[in-house]
């Protein structure tokens, strides 16, 4: 193990892991003031319980990211008049489009986005011009090795621009990923993110993305973890014209001893967006799954639609799931809707399938991904969509 | 051969349901079991396919001369036991088409390729008067009470059981899903693979059987069968109630 792992870093630690990051990417002033912020910002976890055993507030880990060949990203898909290049990259050939995207993470309020800015090492930048469409999804692929490791996407969409972007991680027994994805969508624009990732026992994944809708604009934001490390997601999706929209969804299923937080908030600036959130958490072994949903409406927002629906499935009678919902109304002239449920399997619906031929395993199985199909159907392409049903039925074996 | 329960007694919760309990249905016979509400006619339905709440003390139930008793649920099914809900479970993010079909795999594996199960499905769902949007919508999942009904026959015509228990299919229907639950059991009844099929149709009310005309018709009352007849049974519990029978059996006994 690396040295450093076992506690967490010192303050000079942190700041000297900040200025031996590309200034190009970001200033060394400013990466100095990230960390600063990220020993101060609270995690905005407090432990629930006595089952939530680890503090986030006091992570232990190695803030030197690992060197170069141990993290790749690389890109797939034929993306016409759009670019999508490494962060390095970008950063030398296309400094103007990084200013224009680069601030979006408050790192003022947030731990560990203000980390991941501090430190951050690599990632990907991609860019659509107005107006075009990029007919095939762009795939970003992290490889991550057993070390720490801070990307960062970076999506701008510009006016009437239109594409698919996937991020997969693949990250590596070991690894210690502290991650952005920051996403501009322009007015009219429409994107569609999707990503996924899973986590071994040993593994640590926080990643905080941030998204902005324009007029008329909308996204797609489509996640799914698995795995029995711990996985922590900050997601904050602001609606800022009218007309912007925001379909999300979140799949989430932790085993073994794992730990996955997810946090999602809507924030409708503007009068007239509209906003549904869809999330499918199940939990097995000892597992525990957190999802904390705000939807926040702002004073002048009035004709605002948003919709949260969380489900909760729990597969074992030691895992825990908590789901934290709340709707914070500032403005009258609003639809407001959550529903909520947590439970086991019902022993009816095993039953009706037990009756039409299906045993009890298949019955476990075919109920399970029902449950998780309004979040897999997400997914951009039937391979992806397929994979994850495999996932799926796998981790559930 | 038949469905031939003899001397079945059931309890539920350690409170005894069925007492005695002795029925056989034939092969391409059509029985009609009636009976007041609480008598025990769902309790019946739901010990012979298996349910784990039923729990069966005395008696014995075979199929085709395999005892069903010993047998989980799904290998009832597999021999040949049907059993139409009369409150069928909602499983959202199951499309129905995906359900029938990992269904009739499990239940006759292997008998139908891809195209000749697609063509069967269109076939029943027209006589059905379902809506090909059916097969995209999740299995009961917001269903009315009459689409779930219709899609436990669409699924009955599509496994072709050997015997066939409706419990309380007709309940809550009005009279055109009526009619389509009748044209269902006729169609499978002309269909090769439903040509010999047995069915138990339990009921509160006659008036299902109006569109299908059984061979036999019992009457359950406290846990016991207390009467067997022919089909003016059924005309006569529709003129006078069940409180004449309930006299004349209680007179007798």
């Amino acid at each position: 193990m690396p040295e450093g792992v076992l506690a967490p870093p010192t303050r000079d630690r942190l700041h000297s892991a900040a200025n031996a990051g590309d200034a190009r990417i970001l200033s060394h002033a400013m990466r100095s003031r990230a960390v600063d912020l990220y020993l101060t910002n609270g995690s905005g976890r407090t432990r629930p319980n006595r089952r939530w055993k680890i503090d986030l507030d006091a992570l232990a880990f190695d803030p030197i990211p690992g060197i170069d060949a141990e993290h790749e990203v690389s890109f797939t898909g034929s993306l016409g008049r759009a670019i999508a290049l490494p962060l390095a990259t970008a950063a030398r050939e296309h400094a103007e489009t990084l200013a224009r995207i680069t601030r979006l993470v408050d790192i003022e309020r947030w731990k560990f986005g203000a980390l991941a800015m501090g430190l951050s090492s690599f990632g990907a930048l991609v860019h659509v011009p107005a107006e075009y469409d990029v007919a095939e999804p762009i795939v970003i692929t992290y490889r991550i090795g057993a070390s720490s490791a801070f990307p960062r996407t970076l999506v701008l969409l510009e006016a009437g621009a239109r594409a698919t972007v996937i991020v997969e991680f693949q990250n590596a027994a070991g690894s210690f990923v502290v991650g952005t994805s920051e996403l501009i969508v322009e007015e009219r624009a429409h994107l569609h993110f999707a990503t996924a990732q899973q986590v071994g026992s040993d593994s640590i994944a926080l990643e905080s993305g941030v998204s902005r809708v324009g007029r008329d604009g909308s996204i797609v934001l489509a996640s799914a973890d698995f795995g029995a490390g711990l996985i922590l997601r900050d997601r904050e999706t602001s609606l800022d014209a009218p007309g912007a929209r925001l379909e999300q969804s979140a799949l989430f299923l932790p085993t073994g001893a794992g730990h996955l937080d997810v946090a999602a908030t809507v924030r409708h600036v503007s009068g007239h967006t509209a906003s549904q959130t869809v999330v499918k958490a199940a939990a097995g072994d000892n597992a525990i799954a957190r999802f904390l949903g705000n939807i926040v409406i702002l004073p002048h927002a009035a004709g605002s639609d948003a919709s949260l629906r969380d489900d909760a499935l729990i597969l074992s009678p030691h895992a825990h799931i908590d789901s934290v919902p709340a709707l914070e109304i500032a403005c009258n002239d609003v639809k407001a809707y959550h529903g909520a449920t947590i439970g086991a399997i019902d022993d009816e619906q095993i039953f009706y399938l037990r009756s039409r031929g299906l045993d009890e395993s298949e019955a476990r199985r075919t109920i399970a991904l029902g449950f998780f199909e309004p979040t897999v159907d997400a997914f951009p392409t039937a391979a992806l969509r397929e994979s994850l049903t495999q996932r799926i039925v796998e981790t559930l074996r | 051969m038949g469905l031939r329960v003899a001397g079945l007694r059931a309890t539920v919760e350690n409170t005894e349901i069925l007492r005695g309990i002795d029925l056989v249905v034939e092969p391409g016979k059509i029985h009609a079991l009636m009976g007041p509400n609480g008598s025990g006619k769902s309790t019946l339905a739901l010990s012979l396919a298996g349910h784990p709440h039923y729990q069966v003390t005395a008696g014995s139930a075979m199929l085709d001369g395999a005892s069903l008793l010993d047998l989980t649920p799904e290998k009832r099914a597999r021999a040949g036991l049907f059993l139409s809900f009369q409150y069928p479970a909602a499983i959202p993010g199951v499309k129905v088409a995906n359900f029938l079909h990992a269904a009739r795999q499990a239940v006759r594996p292997g008998s139908l390729a891809p195209a000749a199960f697609r063509a069967m499905l269109v076939e029943k769902m027209e006589i059905l008067g379902m809506d090909p949007s059916f097969m995209g919508r999740y299995l009961n999942d917001g269903f009315s009470g009459g689409e779930k009904k219709r899609l436990e026959m669409l699924q009955m015509a599509m496994l072709a059981p050997k015997y066939a228990i409706l419990d309380e299919t007709d309940s809550g229907l009005d009279v055109d899903a009526l009619r389509a639950v009748g044209d269902s059991i006729g169609a499978l009844r002309a269909s090769e693979e439903g040509r010999q099929a047995g069915m138990l149709i339990i009921t509160h009310y006659p008036r299902i059987l109006k569109y299908v005309t059984p061979d036999v018709v019992h009457v359950m009352m406290d846990g016991r069968i207390v009467l067997t007849g022919a089909h003016d049974l059924a005309e006569r519990i529709e003129r006078e109630g069940y409180d004449g029978i309930r006299d004349e059996v209680g007179a007798r006994a």
